[in-house]
């Protein structure tokens, strides 16, 4: 208890350093909970799609088709599990973020762990469609709304960003919406764009589905350029988490050193007056430890709200627990050096003596 | 009150700068005395100092501290043993700056589990008033004059009431009129049962103390009186 309270003093008496400390930690914290998050929906999205959902698939261009044909098209494609085909938005040639996905029955239970559902209000006037979190506003849970003479009702809020669209593919029952951060579906910027699963048939169902009026392109899914796009979109913010979050954990060490170093001396006092070499240790990650609890909430509180700006949910129990990870790590390699350099030089207690 | 007996240190043993800093001292201080360490910088009284205050092992030869044989201690009994029976006045006074008077000379209690912060406190002030430094109590050292300083390490040294003192150069960067302060101070521990053992350059220091022994190339030359 002595040390604590001797931990806690020494914070308090050097206050220009330990506010250094926690502002980095807390940069330090934010960071790692941003590229943990976006690094490992880039790396679950790339798994999934690479292992089950969109290998070889065919996406089906037109200008304008009838349901009853859409349908005929679909009837085509494998009805596998968790995927049976996409609408997408097509603009100039482009395909847009805008796009309703069309998925089995049965992913609810999947669904359920990702998304804020509301299974009740699923009902039979409606087809019932999960909304991005970035689209909540404007379509908020409960709310209906019509896209192409369909009426849909949002029953459910996914968590989605940057890498979202992926995994709110997964997370579909009947029909899932999601869009970009800017356009939210209307009757004109849905249904250019039929994605279908192939089940490894795609040069079959290219050809079943060619020569139908009102198509205007077949193409096999690029899975490989597809990951291309999805890491573009996030590379950017990534890397600037990334690099943010070097710059703090280098400078966080460095500190730890430079405090290290001004206390090396009090410490060596210390060890003449009686305290044992473990005093030192606990003493100093004590001092850590004290610095990690404050900085907590703050970076919980900052990166909770850097989620709500930038409409990417980066405060996830295990992005969470592997930014405090890391930052103890940190802070421990810094424990670890001076119980090292106490434990094992024999030289050291007599410098204090020599001055 | 210690013995040392054929005491020897080499540094860097086996190696080509291997370094003989002591070559068999022998050495008694009795309870109450106070000891002059004379010697020319590199004769070995530092690292004798080392070994007195439990700091350093000796390669060879064996120490008893108080009737106890420290000689081959473990680190954290050695760590209770400068705890609880030796006083340390470093070269520089080592006092933490940014601490005041008061948590300076506190410091050797907070690694003492016998007593209670309150407890702590009392002694330091009881100490601080004994050395004349009360009415600097709350002031930090950084702020303080180069005797008051001293007078505080002295109190830090004494203030878990050790058997023995061991002063390295405590005068050295002191004039003439503070010296002898502080000598007057030392000195007078040794009136409680106190050894006092302090390692110097000037002559007049040593003399103000009971007995001084010489230290050259590693071993005691001379003794006097």
């Amino acid at each position: 208890m002595k040390l604590f309270w001797r931990a806690l003093h020494e914070l308090r008496s050097s206050r220009f350093s330990t506010a250094l400390i926690i502002a980095e930690l807390i940069f330090s914290i934010v960071c790692y909970q941003l590229c943990f998050s976006l690094t490992s929906d880039y790396l679950s999205m790339r798994s999934f799609m690479r292992e089950r959902f969109l290998y070889n698939s065919v996406k089906v261009y037109y200008d304008e088709l009838e349901d009853a044909v859409i349908q005929d098209i679909l009837s085509a494609a494998v009805p596998e599990q968790y995927f049976t085909a996409r609408h997408y938005l097509v603009e100039s040639g482009e395909e847009k973020g805008t796009f309703i996905t069309c998925c089995s029955d049965g992913m609810f239970d999947i669904a359920a762990e990702l998304a804020d559902i509301r299974l009740d209000l699923d009902g039979e006037r409606a087809i019932p469609c999960f909304v991005p979190r970035l689209l909540e506003d404007r379509h908020p849970l409960g709310s209906e709304f019509m896209t192409s003479s369909r009426k849909y009702r949002v029953c459910g809020i996914v968590p989605n960003d940057i890498l979202f669209y992926l995994s709110s593919a997964n997370t579909g029952s009947a029909y899932i919406l999601t869009s970009d951060r800017y356009k939210a579906p209307t009757a004109k910027n849905v249904g250019s764009c039929l994605f279908m699963k192939s089940g490894g048939r795609a040069d079959e169902l290219k050809a079943a589905v060619s020569g139908r009026e009102g198509i205007t392109g077949l193409e096999v899914f690029d899975i490989d350029k597809a990951l291309k796009n999805e890491f573009a979109a996030a590379s950017g913010i990534l890397m600037i988490g990334g690099w943010i979050a070097v710059i703090s954990t280098v400078g966080l060490l460095a500190n730890n050193y430079l405090t290290y170093r001004k206390n090396e001396r009090s410490y060596l006092v210390m060890l003449c007056v009686g305290a044992k070499k473990r005093d030192i240790t606990v003493l100093y990650l004590l001092r850590m430890l004290l610095c990690i609890a404050v900085s907590l909430p703050i970076a919980l509180t900052a990166s909770a709200i850097f989620s709500r700006v930038q409409k990417i949910s980066i405060t996830g129990a295990a992005s969470i627990a592997f930014a405090v990870g890391a930052a103890l790590v940190i802070e421990l390699i810094s424990v670890v050096f001076i119980a090292v350099r106490f434990a094992g030089s024999k030289a050291i207690l007599p410098r204090a003596v020599d001055g | 009150m210690l013995t040392l007996r054929n005491i020897s240190r080499t540094y860097n043993k086996g190696s080509d700068d291997a370094v003989e800093a002591l070559k068999g001292v022998s050495l008694k201080v009795r309870k109450g005395e106070s000891l002059a360490v004379m010697g020319v910088s590199g004769s070995g009284k530092s690292t004798l100092l080392h070994i007195i205050g439990c700091l350093d092992h000796a390669d060879e030869g064996t120490y008893e501290l108080d009737g106890e044989d420290v000689t081959r201690k473990l680190s954290d009994q050695l760590s209770r043993i400068r705890n609880e029976k030796i006083g340390f006045v470093l070269q520089d006074y080592g006092l933490i700056p940014d601490k005041t008077a008061l948590e300076n000379i506190m410091f050797p209690l907070a690694f003492s589990n016998k007593v209670s912060y309150r407890e702590m406190k009392q002694r330091a002030l009881k100490v601080a008033e004994r050395m004349g430094i009360a009415s600097l109590a709350g002031k930090r050292v950084s702020k303080l004059s180069g005797g008051q300083q001293q007078r505080v390490a002295v109190a830090r040294a004494i203030v878990n009431e050790p058997e023995l003192i061991l002063a390295d150069e405590p005068t050295a960067a002191l004039d003439r009129k503070t010296s002898d302060g502080i000598m007057d101070v030392l000195l007078s521990l040794t009136k409680e049962g106190r050894s006092v053992i302090i390692v110097t350059h000037d002559k007049r220091i040593a003399d103000m103390c009971g007995r001084t022994v010489y230290i050259s190339d590693g071993l005691i030359t001379e003794e006097e009186p």
